[in-house]
């Protein structure tokens, strides 16, 4: 058990760490890493259509060319670590694209950044939340039923769903963590807006508070085989506008399906002492 | 709609939710919804849904035909302790190693404690709690538990076992169809949790291999039988009791999450209360 629980541990810690933010610079994705070889690209491939003339978006999606990740990795190592520590907190902040925090609130979102490891949820093991958990790694798509969107996440997998029969917000949902969400399409795009969210979660690390007011707009479109998901969080108490976070690119896969993860356990949280983003300046 | 209460006490329960056994005891609601079925078939009766492929189409959100009630659940438990598996239980078929392993363990040791989801609960579709729903393409059938908020990817496109994955909780299922019923075949479970959940012990080995099997008894009635082999533990093969789920009055799922945070709560509970059953 001693083995198991220390994978565990170690699983913990990955999960909690896991939940990157999605809002980071975008300029790895517009690096000259991210082009991959004419006449490979999956985005010039054909984009298929289901028979009620909406793209097809079933299927898997590697996040290969968002902020996160190389092309080539597998949606299920983003790591965890890459925006942390002195150099890339530095790059997050160097990013003209920073969340439209009222100014009166900077204060408490650099403290909750500089204590991350104590305040931040997705250490202890929960939800991530919307948009926090980011583009989709599955999505099953039928006739007559919601748009089902699919995460491996190591604090344990996850769905949602997404009704896009015209219906309005469900009645009376509040404090969810990923929201009651509605979609539907603008052209080739699905557009999900979700809201009855809880404030227990956070945009992205570095302390991105949100209201319960949070109204998450999200837009999916299949280009030939790649997926462009990209995210604007509405939220009157914290924003003093909408904020459309960085885009990510995802390539669909064939190769890989979810795998489903250890379940996280908080047990060593009491240890961490060296995740916080206190190395900003 | 179902209301929001069902969920908080999911969650609050962290799915020690008692009510599910009552899907084992043969519901008046599911057993209303499930008569009228098959053979002899009014002609007025809704013919099954069927995909562009002609297959069974079993989307939709499924249940036992009632809600959770606490009260009666509790009283449910008391004086059906094991009800419906019985003598027929998948412990009853415990080696005598694994028999006696059994004997030392009870409520508290349930992995569903720690938001490890059980394989069965009372059956694969609604896992630990009492909904589930199936969205089905051509190629998959997936299944959505909003206990634990988890879901299972059932390819149906003939691509056979994944071997390249480590064991899982909910194991590596491919699916087929012989006629109208969908077949899973599930194998790579790890041995970290039980078949069921309230502190019915029922741990398994890695070699847990299982075989599940969905019809449409009617349009709105999914029956669910399964059947497993554990050549490490069991003497035989187990068969787990029918369930007949029938469509739920509600459109979807709802978000259920188990997050740890209560775990040494609900162990204390479970080794104070033993959830109302008499100690063993």
């Amino acid at each position: 058990m001693t083995f198991l629980n220390t994978i565990v541990t170690t699983v913990a810690l990955s999960a909690a760490l896991y939940l990157v933010g999605p809002a980071v610079s975008a300029q790895r994705a517009a690096g000259p890493a991210a082009a991959p070889p004419a006449g490979d690209d999956p985005a010039r491939k054909p984009t298929p259509r289901l028979r009620d003339g909406h793209p097809d978006l079933n299927g898997f999606w590697a996040i290969g060319r968002g902020p996160d990740t190389p092309v080539g990795s597998s949606f299920g190592e983003r790591n965890a670590f890459i925006k942390r520590g002195a150099r890339n907190a530095a790059a997050q902040y160097a990013d003209p694209n920073q969340p439209p925090y009222k100014p009166e609130l900077m204060p408490k979102v650099e403290e909750l950044a500089k204590n991350e490891s104590k305040v931040d949820t997705a250490f202890f093991c929960k939800p991530g939340g919307v948009p926090r958990i980011g583009p989709p790694h599955g999505i099953v798509q039928a006739p007559g039923m919601p748009i089902v969107l699919l995460y491996e996440v190591i604090a344990g997998n996850t769905f949602r769903l997404v009704p896009t029969d015209g219906r309005g917000h469900t009645a009376n949902l509040e404090g969810l963590y990923y929201g009651d969400s509605i979609g539907r399409w603008e052209g080739d795009t699905l557009v999900v807006e979700t809201v009855g969210f809880n404030d227990e979660t956070w945009i992205g690390i570095y302390g991105w508070l949100h209201s319960t007011k949070m109204r998450v707009i999200e837009r999916l479109s299949r280009v030939g085989d790649t997926l462009r998901y990209q995210a604007t969080v509405e939220d009157p108490d914290v924003f003093t506008r909408p904020w459309t976070m960085n885009a990510w690119t995802s390539v669909r896969t064939t190769k890989e399906l979810i795998l489903e993860n250890p379940p996280c356990v908080e047990s060593d949280i009491d240890h961490v002492t060296s995740f916080d983003e206190k190395t900003r300046r | 709609m179902k209301n929001t209460y069902l969920a908080s006490v999911l969650i609050a329960a962290a799915s020690i939710a008692a009510a599910s056994i009552a899907l084992m005891s043969g519901t008046p609601a599911a057993a209303q919804s499930a008569s009228g079925s098959a053979p002899g078939t009014p002609a007025n009766a809704k013919p099954i849904p069927r995909m562009a492929d002609g297959h069974p189409d079993m989307s939709g959100v499924w249940w036992p035909g009632h809600d959770l009630i606490p009260a009666q659940a509790s009283a449910v438990y008391r004086e059906g302790e094991r009800q419906g598996i019985g003598a027929q239980s998948f412990g009853s078929l415990y080696k005598p190693d694994a028999m006696a392993k059994a004997k030392a363990l009870s409520d508290k040791d349930d992995p569903a404690l720690w938001c490890i989801p059980s394989i069965i609960g009372p059956t694969p579709l609604v896992g630990n709690g009492l909904v589930g729903e199936i969205v089905q393409t051509p190629k998959t059938v997936v299944q959505l538990i909003e206990t634990y908020h988890g879901f299972r990817i059932i390819p149906t496109d003939g691509r056979p076992h994944r071997d390249d994955v480590v064991p899982s909780n909910h194991g590596d299922a491919v699916g087929r169809w012989d006629g109208d019923t969908l077949i899973v075949d599930v194998t790579n479970f790890s041995d970290r949790n039980w078949l069921h959940h309230h502190g019915d012990v029922s741990f398994h080995s890695d070699a847990l291999h299982m075989v599940e099997t969905y019809r449409l008894a009617d349009a709105d009635t999914l029956e669910i039988n399964v059947t497993a082999d554990d050549p490490q533990m069991l003497t035989g093969t187990w068969k787990a009791p029918t369930v007949k789920l029938v469509r739920a009055p509600f459109e979807h799922i709802m978000e259920t999450s188990c997050e740890n945070t209560e775990t040494a709560n609900l162990i204390e509970a479970a080794s104070k209360d033993n959830y109302g059953r008499k100690a063993r």
